[in-house]
């Protein structure tokens, strides 16, 4: 392989051309690595907060119903036929809270304490009371944020009135803070609490589902549609904005890792028609001594093919130290009720594999054009050149 | 120098076709002897590259036959070309055209890598070339560390690397002064009784035609003189048409 030794000589004696179209390979390799470990990072985050604090899938009324009237052999179906085990069933209407001269709407959720916490955690992130107070009678627990609107505190009445019910009167016996829009909008009652407000008996209109795998949730909606015509969706159609900030996120990591690619791609292939028009009087001499077309084409292939090599590995270095360092910075924000003290990254050990291939297959690709033009000059022509 | 032939060619045309037809080798009918020691001289725009490069395999005629070694190589593939070019044929230009990057030993080796000779036999072989061209104390040093002779002799030690049936030399010694030039002819001159190498060379410069066997003349594209050693002159082995070289020539 005689082409080998020809063409790292002729990298080792460019060591600036060589070292530029290294780096910028690098960087391509690097900025992608970086970039989809923030992508990988914060769609983590996302589906941890689906995963631990929302309902995978949320089961409702049958078309033209209100309410679910026989929810307990629904519910049995599901744990037996679809095969969940965490259901919480609940009873929600709207209702608008009234505290001296304060008025808010809210979401009165009628709930099976144990169950709802399965889904929904709130027993985590009471501030004040616990959420199993509400079976004692007519109390409430809401959220710090509707607390502090209408000047609520523990143990004062508030007077919930309903399009079609009576009002009442709750205490209020709880405070929670989850950090999620819930804290402005939801407040809980028992189950029993809600049913006698709505006053039609043993009746629900929501049964809430968790799954060991989210992205089951779209596939297990739609089967339990089919088998029991209940209306069924999937954390995605549920909260759209997730799902549409997980394919954002990884839309602009596609987009920057083809943008540093494509002028890595440019970068190289720029390089080597230069090395090729450097070389021309080269490749016909060699030409002339006997080396075939495929020789030449071999020696600029592997020129790019060893810039593409060196450029992937460092760029492997430069990805997984701008993880670490960027990583280990702290600073303290909330999202999503969680206290997030750094950037979220992930690392995913095939990226190291996939982007150095991927640059490498680039760089052949970008060599090819100038190795082909190589080996097709006309020896005579290119000796005189 | 043997009565075999080694190079037969037969009615060698070759035309260039750029808008206008150049008509750069008409009709050349020449044979060449193995351990022939040849020059052809001609004015500017004669042919004589156009010639030497049909006869290296650099190019191709137009029509007529070149038969080295017996095989008509008009008809050869262009990898059955590189191959010839690499065992059968030397080639040493007016620029030397090492490959800056490596050494004299490294250049050297080329032709002999490409050969598919391994590492240690080439470098056998290259150290036993640049011994014989006299650079034993320059194996290691790169073209700019030597001078312009030096190179010109590695790059002879490289036409020679898979001892060719012929070496074409054109215009080798034009960038080299009068007393460099004639230390390199000598070289050849001494490579040829030596080896029983045949040489090709194109030249300006009569001084450096005389030190040949046989001196053809090229004009237009034909061969309109030949003139053959003997002793110390030269005799026209045809009607001679000299043009401006006639005078130059110390005939028998
Ligand atoms: N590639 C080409 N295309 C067109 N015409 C060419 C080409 N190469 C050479 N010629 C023409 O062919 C003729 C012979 O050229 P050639 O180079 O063989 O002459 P030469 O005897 O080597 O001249 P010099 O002594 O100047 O090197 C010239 O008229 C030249 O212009
Ligand atoms: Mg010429």
């Amino acid at each position: 392989m005689f082409e080998i030794s020809i063409a790292s000589r002729h990298l080792i004696y460019r060591k600036r051309q060589t070292f530029l179209s290294i780096i910028a390979i690098a960087l391509a390799v690097g900025i992608s690595i970086f970039f989809t470990s923030l992508a990988n990072g914060s769609q983590q985050l996302l589906t941890e907060i689906v995963i631990e604090k929302l309902p995978h899938i949320t089961v409702y009324p049958k078309e033209g119903d209100d309410y679910i009237y026989l929810y307990r052999s629904l519910i049995d179906k599901i744990k037996n036929d679809i095969e969940v085990d965490t259901v919480a069933y609940s009873l929600a209407s709207k209702a608008s809270f009234s505290f001296k001269d304060r008025t808010k709407n809210v979401l009165l959720k009628g709930i099976v304490p144990k169950d709802e916490d399965e889904i929904y955690q709130i027993s985590q992130s009471m501030i004040l009371g616990n959420l199993s107070s509400i079976m004692g009678g007519k109390n409430v627990v809401l959220g710090r944020k509707l607390a502090n609107d209408l000047k609520l505190k523990m143990g004062d009445n508030v007077e919930a009135s309903f399009p079609n019910a009576n009002r009442a009167q709750l205490t209020v016996v709880g405070i929670f803070d989850t950090g999620t829009p819930l804290d402005e909008q939801a407040a809980f009652v028992s189950l029993k609490t809600s049913q006698g407000f709505v006053g039609k008996g043993d009746i629900v209109n929501v049964i809430e589902a968790r799954l060991d795998d989210i992205f089951q949730s779209n596939a297990v909606a739609q089967k339990l549609k089919s088998q029991t015509n209940y209306e069924a969706e999937g954390w995605q159609e549920t909260y759209p904005e997730i799902r549409s900030s997980l394919a954002a996120s990884r839309f602009w990591t596609g987009i920057t890792v083809i943008l540093v690619m494509i002028v890595a791609f440019l970068g190289i292939a720029n390089t080597m028609t230069m090395r090729v028009m450097d070389k021309t009087q080269e490749i016909g001499m060699l030409m002339s001594i006997g080396a075939r077309r495929l020789n030449i084409m071999k020696i600029f292939l592997l020129e790019s093919c060893i810039l593409g090599i060196l450029g992937s590995i460092l760029g492997c270095v430069i990805g997984f130290l701008a993880v670490i360092a960027v990583g280990s910075f702290k600073f303290g924000i909330e999202a999503g009720g969680e206290e997030i003290t750094s950037v979220p990254l992930v690392i995913i050990p095939m990226d190291f594999l996939t982007y150095p291939l991927l640059a490498i297959v680039l760089c052949l690709a970008a060599g090819l054009y100038p190795a082909i033009r190589a080996s097709r000059l006309d020896p005579v022509i290119a000796i005189r050149d | 120098m043997s009565d075999k032939n080694i190079i037969e060619i037969r009615d060698l045309t070759k035309i260039y076709k750029n808008g206008v037809d150049v008509l750069a080798v008409d009709g050349v009918n020449l044979d060449i002897k193995e351990g022939e020691f040849l020059a052809i001289v001609g004015p500017s725009g004669s042919g004589k590259s156009t010639l030497l490069n049909m006869i290296g395999l650099l190019d191709t005629p137009t029509s007529g036959t070149i038969r080295l070694k017996d095989v008509d190589v008009t008809k050869a593939t262009p990898d059955e070309r590189a191959r010839f070019r690499n065992k059968e044929l030397g080639f040493v230009f007016q620029y030397h055209h090492l490959i800056p990057e490596f050494s004299a030993m490294e250049n050297v080796m080329i032709p002999l890598l490409i050969a598919g000779k391994n590492k240690d036999v080439a470098r056998a072989r290259a150290q036993e070339l640049l011994d014989k061209v006299n650079l034993n104390d320059k194996l290691n040093n790169r073209p700019n560390q030597l001078s312009g002779g030096q190179n010109q002799r590695v790059a002879v030690a490289r036409a020679l690397a898979n001892s060719p049936s012929v070496v074409i030399g054109d215009e080798l010694t034009g960038n080299l002064d009068t007393k460099t030039s004639n230390l390199i002819y000598e070289l050849l001159r001494e490579l040829n009784r030596k080896l029983d190498q045949t040489f090709i060379l194109v030249t300006h410069d009569m001084h450096m035609a005389e030190k040949t066997d046989r001196i053809l003349r090229l004009v237009d594209g034909k061969i309109v003189c030949e003139l053959k050693r003997q002793g110390d002159g030269f005799i026209e082995s045809k009607v001679c048409d000299l043009g401006e070289d006639n005078g130059k020539i110390r005939r028998v």
